[in-house]
Protein backbone atom coordinates (compact mmCIF):
# COMPACT_ATOMS: atom_id res chain seq x y z
CA UNK A 1 0.00 0.00 0.00
CA UNK A 2 1.30 3.10 -0.86
CA UNK A 3 1.00 6.88 0.68
CA UNK A 4 -1.62 7.58 -1.77
CA UNK A 5 -3.99 5.06 -0.76
CA UNK A 6 -3.18 5.21 3.30
CA UNK A 7 -5.63 2.71 4.47
CA UNK A 8 -8.62 3.08 6.50
CA UNK A 9 -8.25 4.75 9.48
CA UNK A 10 -9.12 2.40 12.45
CA UNK A 11 -10.40 4.49 14.68
CA UNK A 12 -14.22 4.22 15.94
CA UNK A 13 -15.28 6.80 18.51
CA UNK A 14 -18.33 5.28 19.43
CA UNK A 15 -17.86 1.71 19.72
CA UNK A 16 -19.41 -0.23 22.34
CA UNK A 17 -18.41 -3.19 24.04
CA UNK A 18 -19.63 -5.00 26.77
CA UNK A 19 -16.74 -4.82 29.27
CA UNK A 20 -14.04 -7.84 29.24
CA UNK A 21 -15.96 -9.41 26.51
CA UNK A 22 -13.90 -11.81 24.61
CA UNK A 23 -12.88 -10.69 21.70
CA UNK A 24 -12.21 -12.94 19.37
CA UNK A 25 -16.30 -13.80 18.81
CA UNK A 26 -15.77 -16.89 16.85
CA UNK A 27 -14.08 -18.88 14.86
CA UNK A 28 -14.30 -16.68 11.32
CA UNK A 29 -13.32 -13.52 12.81
CA UNK A 30 -10.29 -15.26 14.12
CA UNK A 31 -9.34 -15.94 10.60
CA UNK A 32 -9.38 -12.31 9.91
CA UNK A 33 -6.36 -10.66 9.86
CA UNK A 34 -5.76 -7.22 9.99
CA UNK A 35 -4.18 -6.69 6.51
CA UNK A 36 -7.88 -6.79 5.52
CA UNK A 37 -9.17 -3.86 8.50
CA UNK A 38 -11.99 -2.11 6.75
CA UNK A 39 -12.83 1.47 7.62
CA UNK A 40 -15.73 2.13 9.49
CA UNK A 41 -18.50 3.88 7.90
CA UNK A 42 -21.21 5.86 9.83
CA UNK A 43 -20.71 9.00 11.88
CA UNK A 44 -16.98 9.24 11.27
CA UNK A 45 -14.98 9.32 8.37
CA UNK A 46 -11.89 6.92 7.43
CA UNK A 47 -9.32 9.14 7.00
CA UNK A 48 -8.30 12.66 5.03
CA UNK A 49 -9.38 11.51 1.86
CA UNK A 50 -12.45 10.55 2.77
CA UNK A 51 -13.27 14.00 4.68
CA UNK A 52 -11.72 15.73 1.51
CA UNK A 53 -13.50 13.59 -1.34
CA UNK A 54 -16.92 13.99 0.51
CA UNK A 55 -16.34 17.89 0.94
CA UNK A 56 -14.49 19.27 -1.97
CA UNK A 57 -17.68 19.38 -3.87
CA UNK A 58 -19.49 20.91 -1.73
CA UNK A 59 -16.60 23.43 -0.59
CA UNK A 60 -16.27 24.20 -4.49
CA UNK A 61 -19.39 25.33 -5.00
CA UNK A 62 -19.91 27.32 -2.03
CA UNK A 63 -16.83 29.42 -2.70
CA UNK A 64 -17.99 29.63 -6.56
CA UNK A 65 -21.22 30.84 -5.40
CA UNK A 66 -19.43 33.57 -3.02
CA UNK A 67 -16.52 34.55 -5.91
CA UNK A 68 -18.10 34.24 -9.04
CA UNK A 69 -14.93 32.80 -11.05
CA UNK A 70 -12.97 29.35 -11.46
CA UNK A 71 -9.32 30.68 -10.15
CA UNK A 72 -10.25 32.50 -6.73
CA UNK A 73 -12.89 29.50 -6.32
CA UNK A 74 -10.01 27.07 -6.53
CA UNK A 75 -7.27 28.56 -4.56
CA UNK A 76 -9.76 29.48 -2.06
CA UNK A 77 -10.52 25.69 -1.87
CA UNK A 78 -7.75 24.37 -1.50
CA UNK A 79 -6.41 26.63 1.00
CA UNK A 80 -9.37 25.21 3.18
CA UNK A 81 -8.39 21.77 3.13
CA UNK A 82 -4.84 23.02 3.55
CA UNK A 83 -5.60 24.81 6.67
CA UNK A 84 -8.49 22.51 8.26
CA UNK A 85 -7.01 18.88 7.67
CA UNK A 86 -4.15 18.65 9.52
CA UNK A 87 -5.43 19.75 12.95
CA UNK A 88 -8.37 17.44 11.79
CA UNK A 89 -9.20 14.36 13.67
CA UNK A 90 -10.96 11.85 11.71
CA UNK A 91 -12.33 10.52 15.37
CA UNK A 92 -14.39 14.10 14.94
CA UNK A 93 -18.40 13.09 13.73
CA UNK A 94 -19.06 14.08 10.04
CA UNK A 95 -21.24 17.05 11.33
CA UNK A 96 -18.30 18.26 13.36
CA UNK A 97 -16.15 17.90 10.12
CA UNK A 98 -18.46 19.90 8.23
CA UNK A 99 -18.72 22.78 10.38
CA UNK A 100 -14.82 22.80 10.84
CA UNK A 101 -14.48 22.82 7.36
CA UNK A 102 -17.70 25.80 7.16
CA UNK A 103 -15.32 27.86 9.71
CA UNK A 104 -12.12 27.80 8.14
CA UNK A 105 -13.78 28.50 5.00
CA UNK A 106 -15.80 31.47 6.27
CA UNK A 107 -12.28 32.94 7.64
CA UNK A 108 -10.26 32.13 4.36
CA UNK A 109 -13.05 33.77 2.57
CA UNK A 110 -13.17 36.67 4.42
CA UNK A 111 -9.49 36.96 4.45
CA UNK A 112 -9.80 36.84 1.11
CA UNK A 113 -11.98 40.00 0.75
CA UNK A 114 -9.99 42.21 3.24
CA UNK A 115 -6.84 41.35 1.54
CA UNK A 116 -8.24 41.94 -1.84
CA UNK A 117 -10.83 44.77 -1.96
CA UNK A 118 -9.76 46.19 1.59
CA UNK A 119 -13.91 44.66 2.88
CA UNK A 120 -15.47 41.77 2.74
CA UNK A 121 -18.17 41.51 -0.65
CA UNK A 122 -19.50 37.94 0.63
CA UNK A 123 -19.38 35.89 3.50
CA UNK A 124 -20.76 32.39 4.76
CA UNK A 125 -23.30 31.98 7.19
CA UNK A 126 -22.23 28.62 8.66
CA UNK A 127 -25.37 28.13 10.93
CA UNK A 128 -27.59 28.93 7.92
CA UNK A 129 -25.02 26.17 5.43
CA UNK A 130 -25.15 23.53 8.70
CA UNK A 131 -28.45 23.61 8.75
CA UNK A 132 -29.88 24.14 4.76
CA UNK A 133 -30.11 21.10 3.02
CA UNK A 134 -26.67 19.52 0.97
CA UNK A 135 -25.85 21.10 -1.93
CA UNK A 136 -24.81 18.66 -3.46
CA UNK A 137 -28.44 17.31 -2.86
CA UNK A 138 -30.48 19.53 -4.40
CA UNK A 139 -30.98 20.06 -8.36
CA UNK A 140 -28.37 22.56 -9.49
CA UNK A 141 -29.06 26.21 -10.09
CA UNK A 142 -32.97 25.54 -8.31
CA UNK A 143 -32.37 27.61 -5.25
CA UNK A 144 -29.92 30.39 -6.65
CA UNK A 145 -31.63 30.60 -9.93
CA UNK A 146 -35.07 31.14 -8.27
CA UNK A 147 -33.49 34.03 -6.47
CA UNK A 148 -31.89 35.24 -9.72
CA UNK A 149 -34.86 35.16 -11.52
CA UNK A 150 -36.80 36.80 -8.96
CA UNK A 151 -34.35 39.89 -8.50
CA UNK A 152 -34.23 40.15 -12.74
CA UNK A 153 -38.22 40.53 -12.86
CA UNK A 154 -38.24 43.31 -9.90
CA UNK A 155 -35.64 45.69 -12.03
CA UNK A 156 -36.81 47.77 -14.99
CA UNK A 157 -36.52 46.76 -18.39
CA UNK A 158 -33.82 47.79 -19.88
CA UNK A 159 -31.31 46.38 -16.52
CA UNK A 160 -33.22 43.33 -16.79
CA UNK A 161 -32.20 42.67 -20.11
CA UNK A 162 -28.63 44.01 -20.17
CA UNK A 163 -28.22 41.43 -17.08
CA UNK A 164 -30.29 39.19 -19.03
CA UNK A 165 -27.91 39.42 -21.76
CA UNK A 166 -24.54 39.39 -20.14
CA UNK A 167 -24.87 37.08 -17.48
CA UNK A 168 -27.39 34.25 -18.44
CA UNK A 169 -26.66 34.58 -22.05
CA UNK A 170 -22.94 35.38 -21.99
CA UNK A 171 -23.25 37.95 -24.46
CA UNK A 172 -20.00 39.93 -24.70
CA UNK A 173 -21.12 43.99 -24.39
CA UNK A 174 -20.03 44.71 -27.53
CA UNK A 175 -22.93 42.10 -28.55
CA UNK A 176 -25.41 43.19 -25.91
CA UNK A 177 -25.06 46.85 -26.75
CA UNK A 178 -25.85 45.77 -30.27
CA UNK A 179 -29.15 44.04 -29.15
CA UNK A 180 -29.94 46.64 -27.47
CA UNK A 181 -29.16 49.04 -30.07
CA UNK A 182 -27.20 51.36 -27.65
CA UNK A 183 -23.45 52.10 -27.82
CA UNK A 184 -20.76 50.47 -25.72
CA UNK A 185 -20.21 52.87 -23.44
CA UNK A 186 -24.18 52.90 -22.83
CA UNK A 187 -24.25 49.40 -22.21
CA UNK A 188 -21.18 49.45 -19.60
CA UNK A 189 -23.45 52.34 -18.40
CA UNK A 190 -26.05 50.75 -17.75
CA UNK A 191 -24.97 47.53 -16.82
CA UNK A 192 -23.23 49.06 -13.79
CA UNK A 193 -26.53 50.99 -12.77
CA UNK A 194 -28.58 47.73 -13.10
CA UNK A 195 -26.12 45.79 -10.70
CA UNK A 196 -26.57 49.04 -8.30
CA UNK A 197 -30.07 47.84 -8.69
CA UNK A 198 -29.85 44.70 -8.34
CA UNK A 199 -28.02 45.20 -5.16
CA UNK A 200 -30.48 47.14 -3.24
CA UNK A 201 -33.22 44.34 -4.10
CA UNK A 202 -30.72 41.59 -2.88
CA UNK A 203 -30.64 43.58 0.19
CA UNK A 204 -34.42 44.09 0.72
CA UNK A 205 -34.97 40.82 -0.24
CA UNK A 206 -35.08 37.73 2.91
CA UNK B 1 -11.97 55.17 -12.30
CA UNK B 2 -14.26 53.56 -9.82
CA UNK B 3 -16.68 52.78 -13.45
CA UNK B 4 -13.63 51.50 -14.79
CA UNK B 5 -12.60 49.14 -12.11
CA UNK B 6 -16.17 47.84 -11.00
CA UNK B 7 -16.47 46.79 -15.09
CA UNK B 8 -13.27 45.57 -15.12
CA UNK B 9 -14.51 43.23 -12.17
CA UNK B 10 -17.36 42.13 -14.16
CA UNK B 11 -15.55 41.27 -17.47
CA UNK B 12 -13.18 39.59 -15.10
CA UNK B 13 -15.81 36.87 -13.52
CA UNK B 14 -18.03 37.01 -16.92
CA UNK B 15 -14.64 35.41 -18.44
CA UNK B 16 -13.66 32.99 -15.42
CA UNK B 17 -10.52 35.17 -14.86
CA UNK B 18 -9.41 36.22 -11.38
CA UNK B 19 -10.44 40.25 -10.84
CA UNK B 20 -7.78 42.60 -9.58
CA UNK B 21 -7.35 44.08 -6.30
CA UNK B 22 -8.79 47.48 -5.56
CA UNK B 23 -10.20 49.24 -2.51
CA UNK B 24 -13.72 49.18 -2.46
CA UNK B 25 -16.33 51.40 -1.45
CA UNK B 26 -19.88 50.29 0.11
CA UNK B 27 -21.19 51.10 -3.22
CA UNK B 28 -19.18 49.24 -5.28
CA UNK B 29 -19.17 46.18 -2.99
CA UNK B 30 -22.86 45.90 -3.54
CA UNK B 31 -22.33 45.93 -7.19
CA UNK B 32 -19.77 43.37 -6.96
CA UNK B 33 -22.58 40.94 -4.66
CA UNK B 34 -24.82 41.11 -7.37
CA UNK B 35 -22.38 40.30 -10.37
CA UNK B 36 -21.38 37.21 -7.75
CA UNK B 37 -24.80 36.48 -7.14
CA UNK B 38 -25.93 36.56 -11.18
CA UNK B 39 -22.25 34.63 -12.48
CA UNK B 40 -23.00 31.92 -9.53
CA UNK B 41 -26.23 31.05 -10.85
CA UNK B 42 -24.52 29.55 -13.76
CA UNK B 43 -24.22 26.56 -12.88
CA UNK B 44 -22.05 25.13 -15.79
CA UNK B 45 -18.76 26.75 -13.74
CA UNK B 46 -19.90 25.76 -10.22
CA UNK B 47 -18.66 22.51 -10.44
CA UNK B 48 -15.17 21.90 -9.50
CA UNK B 49 -12.61 20.42 -12.23
CA UNK B 50 -11.79 16.98 -11.92
CA UNK B 51 -8.04 18.08 -12.68
CA UNK B 52 -8.32 20.30 -10.06
CA UNK B 53 -9.64 17.98 -7.38
CA UNK B 54 -7.16 15.81 -8.22
CA UNK B 55 -3.76 17.91 -7.98
CA UNK B 56 -5.27 19.68 -4.02
CA UNK B 57 -4.97 15.71 -3.78
CA UNK B 58 -1.90 15.13 -4.70
CA UNK B 59 -0.80 18.31 -2.79
CA UNK B 60 -2.45 17.68 0.77
CA UNK B 61 -1.22 13.90 0.27
CA UNK B 62 2.60 15.21 -0.12
CA UNK B 63 2.41 17.39 3.10
CA UNK B 64 -0.13 15.44 5.23
CA UNK B 65 2.70 12.43 4.45
CA UNK B 66 5.66 14.64 4.98
CA UNK B 67 4.59 15.18 8.22
CA UNK B 68 4.69 12.00 9.25
CA UNK B 69 8.12 11.23 7.78
CA UNK B 70 10.56 10.99 11.10
CA UNK B 71 13.80 12.17 10.22
CA UNK B 72 12.99 14.71 8.08
CA UNK B 73 13.24 16.93 10.78
CA UNK B 74 13.38 20.30 8.35
CA UNK B 75 10.24 19.67 6.60
CA UNK B 76 8.85 19.04 9.59
CA UNK B 77 9.55 22.00 11.37
CA UNK B 78 8.64 24.08 7.91
CA UNK B 79 4.91 22.76 8.27
CA UNK B 80 4.84 23.46 11.90
CA UNK B 81 5.95 26.36 11.51
CA UNK B 82 2.98 26.86 8.69
CA UNK B 83 0.65 25.21 10.80
CA UNK B 84 0.97 27.52 13.53
CA UNK B 85 0.59 30.34 11.16
CA UNK B 86 -2.55 28.78 9.98
CA UNK B 87 -3.94 28.48 13.45
CA UNK B 88 -4.25 31.79 14.08
CA UNK B 89 -6.93 31.69 11.17
CA UNK B 90 -8.65 28.66 12.64
CA UNK B 91 -8.94 29.93 16.23
CA UNK B 92 -10.30 33.15 14.69
CA UNK B 93 -12.84 30.66 12.66
CA UNK B 94 -13.95 28.79 15.23
CA UNK B 95 -14.29 31.66 17.42
CA UNK B 96 -16.63 33.32 15.06
CA UNK B 97 -18.53 30.07 14.33
CA UNK B 98 -18.89 28.81 17.68
CA UNK B 99 -16.95 25.81 17.01
CA UNK B 100 -14.81 24.57 19.91
CA UNK B 101 -11.89 22.85 18.31
CA UNK B 102 -10.68 21.33 21.25
CA UNK B 103 -10.56 17.66 21.64
CA UNK B 104 -13.73 17.56 24.11
CA UNK B 105 -16.27 18.62 20.92
CA UNK B 106 -13.90 16.46 18.27
CA UNK B 107 -14.31 13.78 20.99
CA UNK B 108 -18.05 12.53 21.18
CA UNK B 109 -19.16 15.13 22.96
CA UNK B 110 -21.26 14.94 26.11
CA UNK B 111 -20.17 16.02 29.73
CA UNK B 112 -16.92 15.24 31.41
CA UNK B 113 -17.13 13.36 34.38
CA UNK B 114 -15.04 10.27 35.49
CA UNK B 115 -17.11 8.05 33.68
CA UNK B 116 -16.68 9.90 30.38
CA UNK B 117 -13.63 8.34 28.15
CA UNK B 118 -11.42 11.09 27.14
CA UNK B 119 -9.46 10.90 23.93
CA UNK B 120 -5.76 12.02 24.14
CA UNK B 121 -5.56 14.37 21.27
CA UNK B 122 -1.89 16.08 21.54
CA UNK B 123 -1.85 20.07 19.77
CA UNK B 124 1.56 18.80 18.43
CA UNK B 125 1.63 15.09 17.05
CA UNK B 126 2.86 12.81 15.16
CA UNK B 127 1.53 9.73 13.42
CA UNK B 128 4.17 7.10 14.73
CA UNK B 129 4.04 3.61 14.13
CA UNK B 130 3.81 0.84 16.98
CA UNK B 131 2.62 -2.62 15.00
CA UNK B 132 2.74 -3.76 11.79
CA UNK B 133 -0.84 -4.46 10.82
CA UNK B 134 0.49 -8.21 10.23
CA UNK B 135 1.11 -8.68 13.58
CA UNK B 136 -2.20 -8.04 14.38
CA UNK B 137 -4.61 -10.36 13.58
CA UNK B 138 -8.41 -10.09 14.76
CA UNK B 139 -8.18 -10.34 18.29
CA UNK B 140 -5.03 -9.65 18.99
CA UNK B 141 -3.56 -7.09 21.40
CA UNK B 142 0.11 -5.26 21.33
CA UNK B 143 1.25 -2.89 23.91
CA UNK B 144 3.54 -0.35 22.57
CA UNK B 145 5.74 3.04 23.90
CA UNK B 146 6.76 5.92 22.01
CA UNK B 147 8.81 8.19 23.12
CA UNK B 148 5.99 9.95 25.12
CA UNK B 149 3.01 7.58 25.27
CA UNK B 150 2.91 4.15 26.47
CA UNK B 151 -1.06 1.90 25.44
CA UNK B 152 -2.12 -1.12 23.82
CA UNK B 153 -3.43 -1.49 20.46
CA UNK B 154 -5.98 -3.89 19.91
CA UNK B 155 -7.80 -5.02 16.75
CA UNK B 156 -11.43 -5.86 16.95
CA UNK B 157 -13.44 -7.69 14.68
CA UNK B 158 -11.08 -5.38 11.99
CA UNK B 159 -11.72 -1.92 13.92
CA UNK B 160 -8.06 -1.35 15.80
CA UNK B 161 -8.16 1.09 18.90
CA UNK B 162 -5.63 2.25 20.93
CA UNK B 163 -5.90 3.38 24.71
CA UNK B 164 -3.28 4.55 26.74
CA UNK B 165 -1.83 2.13 29.18
CA UNK B 166 -1.65 3.99 31.98
CA UNK B 167 -3.78 3.32 34.67
CA UNK B 168 -6.06 6.48 35.70
CA UNK B 169 -6.15 6.00 39.54
CA UNK B 170 -2.26 6.63 40.21
CA UNK B 171 -0.12 6.53 36.93
CA UNK B 172 0.91 2.67 37.19
CA UNK B 173 1.85 1.01 34.33
CA UNK B 174 -0.78 -1.52 33.09
CA UNK B 175 -0.37 -4.62 31.61
CA UNK B 176 -1.88 -6.96 29.38
CA UNK B 177 -3.49 -10.16 31.25
CA UNK B 178 -3.90 -12.22 28.13
CA UNK B 179 -5.86 -14.93 29.39
CA UNK B 180 -8.61 -12.70 30.54
CA UNK B 181 -8.61 -10.08 27.97
CA UNK B 182 -8.42 -7.29 30.00
CA UNK B 183 -5.75 -4.53 31.37
CA UNK B 184 -4.73 -4.69 34.96
CA UNK B 185 -3.19 -2.09 37.47
CA UNK B 186 -0.03 -3.93 39.08
CA UNK B 187 -0.28 -1.17 41.91
CA UNK B 188 -4.31 -1.51 42.86
CA UNK B 189 -7.09 -3.87 41.93
CA UNK B 190 -8.31 -1.90 38.96
CA UNK B 191 -9.57 -3.62 35.84
CA UNK B 192 -10.06 -2.05 32.45
CA UNK B 193 -10.88 -3.73 29.14
CA UNK B 194 -9.36 -3.39 25.98
CA UNK B 195 -10.97 -0.89 25.10
CA UNK B 196 -10.87 1.24 27.98
CA UNK B 197 -13.28 1.09 29.98
CA UNK B 198 -13.12 0.69 33.97
CA UNK B 199 -13.87 -3.34 34.47
CA UNK B 200 -14.00 -3.29 37.96
CA UNK B 201 -12.02 -1.77 41.31
CA UNK B 202 -11.38 -2.08 44.94
CA UNK B 203 -11.26 1.67 45.53
CA UNK B 204 -12.85 3.49 47.15
CA UNK B 205 -13.87 5.89 44.38
CA UNK B 206 -14.27 4.66 40.15
CA UNK B 207 -11.05 5.78 38.31
CA UNK B 208 -11.96 7.06 34.84
CA UNK B 209 -11.77 5.05 31.47
CA UNK B 210 -8.12 5.05 29.76
CA UNK B 211 -8.31 7.43 27.41
CA UNK B 212 -8.02 6.47 23.87
CA UNK B 213 -5.58 7.73 21.21
CA UNK B 214 -6.19 8.16 17.33
CA UNK B 215 -4.99 5.33 15.63
CA UNK B 216 -4.95 4.63 11.94
CA UNK B 217 -3.30 2.14 9.17
CA UNK B 218 -0.41 3.04 6.52
CA UNK B 219 1.99 0.95 4.83
CA UNK B 220 0.92 -1.96 6.70
CA UNK B 221 2.03 -0.23 9.71
CA UNK B 222 -0.34 0.66 12.33
CA UNK B 223 0.13 4.36 13.76
CA UNK B 224 -0.87 6.03 16.78
CA UNK B 225 -1.56 9.85 17.29
CA UNK B 226 1.30 10.60 19.83
CA UNK B 227 3.06 14.14 21.28
CA UNK B 228 6.77 14.48 19.83
CA UNK B 229 9.33 12.11 22.27
CA UNK B 230 10.13 13.87 25.39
Amino acid sequence: MNATTAGPVLEHACLQTVPGADLSDSADDRRGTATSLRSVPGDNYADWEAIYRDNVDRLYRMMFSRVGNRPDAEDLTAEVFRAALGPLRTSASVGEVRAYLLATARTVLATHWRRRYGMEITSIDVDHEMTSPEVDERPPKSNTTQQVTNILAGLPERYERILQLRFLESYSLKEAARAMNVSVGNAKVLQLRALRRAAQLMEEAP
Amino acid sequence: MKKRRLSAFVEALLQNRRPKKFKADSDEAGAMRAAIELRASQAEEASPRPEFVADVHRQLDRSLSAETTAGDQLSIRRLSRRRVLEGVGIAAAAVTAGVILDREVLDTGGPTTSNTQQRLVPDHGTWQPVAATTDLGNGQVAPFQTGSTVGFVVNKGGTVQAVSGICTHQGCLLRQNPTAARLECPCHRAYFSLDGKLISHELSQAPPPLPRLSVRERDGQVEVYTPPPV
